[in-house]
């Protein structure tokens, strides 16, 4: 089983690195589709099927956590887990995004393994 | 700025640096670090929230360079200068959020700024942020970087208020 997945960063660097954690993760992927911030990210879950999306939180134009909010209030959209790779510390703030359709949390700077388990657990394990 | 937060903006910094980039660094007395021979580039990221203040580095091209080429996987001459300033406001970033949950704690809610590049700065602005109280140096290999933490307000202790 492989996942489309849409990473939400600003930086083309940190996406570049989510990339390259996916890879040497071992996650099966199948589409990987990228956005600059929030509102870019909306309009690529639009048009494409999307499994998971790792999003950024601080993003100029749309913010993380406006676009979680938005995708939220979408019954279209509601179900599609997203887990936040962010340099957010704040437990205050990922306790109350978790009450959305966040599932998970990884902080930056992040190691691939710490990457590949989220994404297992809000996927679930394809191997098993 | 305050003395007291050159420790933990150095210690911050440094963790980041490695785990981002795998570049080492050590901390040195900002006041003798003489300006880069060419022109240099200067971050800045600002936070607001819990706290209100600014963190501002400020080093080469070149370290720009390495800590894109670090975080990418490549050397340093297959990385643009799109690549260095993005891999550097990055690196900022996300130093200045492992700084603020060292400095506040976790249950602070802080909103940092989309960083911003100021770009073929002069030895003058070396000089000015060098000699700013609680300025921070540092050194990896021969490339110079300085840093700087401005607390406007926020629970940071007496050093902030």
């Amino acid at each position: 089983m492989t996942f489309n997945l849409l990473i939400v960063d600003d930086s083309k660097t940190v996406r570049a690195v989510i990339k390259k954690a996916l890879r040497m993760a071992g996650v099966p992927t199948n589409e990987v589709h990228e956005a600059a911030n929030g509102q870019e990210a909306l309009e690529v879950v639009a048009d494409h099927w999307i499994d998971l999306i790792l999003a950024d939180i601080n993003m100029p134009v749309m913010n993380g956590i406006e676009m979680i909010q938005r995708l939220f209030a979408d019954d279209s959209t509601s179900s599609i887990p997203v887990i936040v790779v962010s340099s957010e510390g704040s437990t205050t703030r990922i306790d109350e995004l978790k009450k959305s359709n966040v599932c998970g949390y990884v902080r930056k700077p992040f190691q691939p393994e710490e990457l590949r388990e989220a994404l297992l657990a809000a996927l679930g394990n394809p191997d098993e | 700025m305050s003395d007291e937060f050159k420790e933990p903006l150095a210690g911050a910094f440094t963790r980041v640096l490695e785990e981002v980039a795998m570049i080492f660094a050590d901390q040195v007395d900002a006041a003798e670090l003489e300006a880069p021979s060419g022109s240099c580039l200067a971050i800045n990221v600002g936070f607001g929230g819990s706290g209100t203040g600014n963190m501002r580095l400020m080093t080469t091209a070149d370290m720009a360079r390495e800590v894109a080429a670090g975080a990418l996987g490549l050397d340093a001459d297959e990385t643009s200068d799109e690549d260095a300033i993005d891999a550097l406001k990055e690196l900022l970033n996300v130093a200045l959020g492992q700084l603020l949950t060292d400095l506040a704690g976790t249950e602070a809610i802080f909103d940092l700024t989309a960083p911003s590049a100021e770009v073929g700065l002069e030895s003058d602005s070396w000089d000015a942020l060098k000699l700013e109280e609680g300025a921070v140096g540092m050194l990896s290999d021969e490339h110079p970087v300085l840093l700087s933490l401005t607390v406007s307000s926020g629970p940071f202790g007496s050093a902030g208020q």
